[in-house]
């Protein structure tokens, strides 16, 4: 079995976000890069499904490889996930150029379609962009079954597919059954990712890094989304202080509420 | 190794399982036992020890691991320098095949804690003249005495005990080849540890008394040879002043980013205090500090590494790391004022945990003896100097 899992690197969350001056992006310097949470459990679900065959079955060939479309910077994600415990890792160099979400399903899919691949997690949405499209654009340009935020993950007993567990409006949760090649996007709940331990950091140093080039897959395909403009949230303007004895608070209270907030 | 890998993931590990425990470990003075565990059994702490054991075999590694764990709390990392370095090391370069082989993977794999007891009540820089005695009967040793000032003593799972075993300077002249190292357990008759003591810094470091009361054990709890503890001892003890560097590094790389946050937020005069010239000489200072301490421990893992003698640097470095320590703990405290003195801005604990830095492993006093011996014998013999 060849199990993929896509990740994306994203700024942490505790990093302070400062746009360029011209409001074409974020300023990168300064700003630490973590591996997208939803992706980390993406890792470890991989990583589980991989043991979890290998213990009913040793001799079993199943491959992981962790795949990333980023600048350099992404080798730094791709080995967190060799550390704790991928096999593989593919960087495809984003050349310098920033794609919507579009673009990079079909540099991904056409990736993943080289790889023939049975099985592919990724997390339900990367936390910078928010946008939750990539995973199931690339199903589409695969024409692969793709169930999105999935909390339960189990191989069908031939298997030759999953059951999948999705949690749906008013905690009702859908089971699905699907077979491979099949995409996943994992919520928060699937499984608690491991640290990558010491032996982990040190064998991640002699597992392969294939270097690939976004240009190469993306052929002339362009855009359908763009970034026009970055912008900060307007900072909160200063509270305001009521002065005097407590009936004229609360009058002069309800006025603001009902001429400036509007609230009443 | 992957240098930036390791720190990137361990820094990962303490910032989800220490970072949120310590304040309380330090206000209350309890070891942080489950972000302990989670360090060493992801192998963090055998980051020196032997491959085959789980370890990592990296001095850089080691300042590496030092550094990220004094960041967030020097006690943390005292005590699990005292576990993997004092204990595992010394097991790792001294131990028989049987000894590593329980001993190290304990320390990794269940994440038992090891002291290294030397100091006693009446003996501490004088160190070859312990009182505590081991006394051959047969093949067993019977050992008798106690230890104090001892890091992990009072949760110590193994301990090291160095005792005077007789022999040719069993209370004789000849004290320094009188030593011999003993592996002992938790559990052990006779073997009994103090309350952990009540200190002034590194508070969630348990520090305590060991006691030997006709403790019998046979040969296979010696570790190294009879007689060879003192000499034994002398690389061990430069290791654990070089790593002085990487522990004041990560305090004062805490520090600075403390200080300069708080510097900017906090205003007076209409501007932040940041733009004032008397904060920034305090800054400034403290990366000064923080260079010169870096690229001396970078020299000293060269000189290890190669072989050299590295005697003079480790002294000097532990002594100005020290110093470096707990001035800029001080100065940092100075910046963020009477916010400063308070406990939740965990300035003052690195303060508090500097001083131990002047005292523990080689006071001050003894860092300077030795590099004044040392300079003199070396210079003096031009100007025949005896």
């Amino acid at each position: 079995m060849k199990i993929a899992v896509l990740i994306k690197q994203v700024p942490d969350t505790e990093s302070k976000i400062r746009v360029k001056s011209d409001g074409s992006g974020i300023e990168e310097t300064d700003v630490k890069y973590i591996v997208n949470p939803y992706c980390e459990y993406a890792i470890e679900e991989a990583i589980r499904t991989k043991e979890k065959i290998k213990a009913g079955e040793p001799e079993a060939p199943v491959a992981t490889v962790v795949i990333s479309l980023g600048p350099d910077r992404a080798l730094e994600a791709l080995r967190t996930a060799l550390a704790m415990g991928i096999d593989k890792a593919i960087h495809i160099d984003s050349e310098g150029k920033i794609f919507d979400g579009f673009q990079t399903a079909k540099i991904l899919a056409g990736v993943l379609k080289a790889g023939a691949f049975d099985l592919i997690f990724c997390g339900k949405q990367a936390i910078d962009d928010d946008n939750s499209q990539v995973a199931q654009m690339t199903a589409e340009f695969l024409d692969f079954p793709q169930v999105m935020i999935i909390q339960k993950f189990d191989l069908t007993p031939d298997s030759k597919g999953a059951l999948v567990t999705r949690q749906v409006g008013g905690g009702a949760r859908e089971i699905y059954e699907a077979v491979f090649p099949l995409i996943l996007g994992c919520e928060k709940g699937l499984n608690t990712p491991r640290y990558a331990s010491l032996p982990g950091i040190m064998k991640a140093k002699t597992k392969p890094v294939e270097k690939l080039k976004a240009s190469a897959f993306l052929g002339d395909t362009g855009p359908l989304t763009q970034f026009i403009h970055y912008q900060l949230p307007p900072e909160r303007a200063a509270g305001k202080k009521l002065d005097g004895e407590a009936p004229q608070q609360a009058h002069e209270l309800a006025r603001l509420l009902r001429e400036e907030a509007k609230v009443i | 190794m992957d240098i930036q890998l390791l720190r990137q993931e361990l820094n990962k590990l303490l910032h989800e399982k220490l970072e949120p425990v310590v304040e309380s470990s330090d206000l209350n003075s309890e070891f942080p036992m489950e972000a302990y565990r989670a360090v060493a059994q992801a192998g963090f702490g055998g980051i020196f020890l032997p491959e085959e054991y789980g370890g990592g075999e990296s001095l850089e590694g080691l300042m590496v691991v030092m550094e990220e764990m004094s960041k967030f709390s020097p006690g943390f990392a005292l005590s699990t320098m005292a576990s993997f370095q004092l204990f595992g090391y010394n097991i790792a370069r001294l131990g028989t095949a049987a000894q590593k082989e329980k001993y190290l993977k304990g320390l990794t794999g269940e994440a038992k804690i090891g002291c290294w007891g030397l100091t006693e009540p009446d003996v501490g820089s004088d160190a070859i003249h312990i009182k505590t005695t081991a006394k051959k009967e047969g093949n067993d040793y019977i050992l008798n005495g106690s230890k104090t000032f001892i890091t992990n003593a009072p949760i110590a799972d193994y301990f090291i005990i160095i005792a005077n075993s007789g022999g040719s300077g069993f209370n004789s002249g000849s004290a320094r080849q009188a030593g011999s190292a003993f592996v002992l357990e938790k559990g052990m008759k006779g073997l009994s540890v103090s309350k952990p003591f009540k200190k002034h810094g590194h508070r969630c470091s348990p520090t305590g008394q060991i006691f030997l009361d006709q403790v019998k054990v046979t040969k296979d709890h010696l570790l190294g040879s009879e007689g060879s503890a003192f000499a034994d001892m002398k690389h061990s003890l430069e290791l654990e002043r070089f790593l002085i560097g990487p522990m004041v590094a990560g305090m004062l790389e805490t520090l600075i980013e403390k200080c300069v946050s708080y510097a900017y937020n906090r205003q007076q005069f209409g501007q932040p205090i940041l733009f004032f010239q008397l904060i920034q000489e305090k800054i400034a200072r403290m990366r000064m500090h923080l260079e010169m301490i870096r690229a001396a421990t970078d020299q000293g893992v060269a000189l290890i590494k190669e072989g050299k003698p590295a005697t003079n640097l480790a002294t000097a470095l532990k002594l100005y790391g020290g110093k470096a320590a707990v001035e800029m703990g001080s100065e940092a405290m100075q910046i963020h004022g009477g916010n400063g003195y308070m406990h939740e801005y965990r300035v003052e604990m690195f303060m508090r945990d500097a001083k131990l830095l002047e005292i523990g492993g080689g006071t001050n006093e003894m860092m300077l003896q030795i590099l004044a011996k040392n300079t003199i014998k070396e210079v003096g013999k031009k100007y025949g100097v005896t």
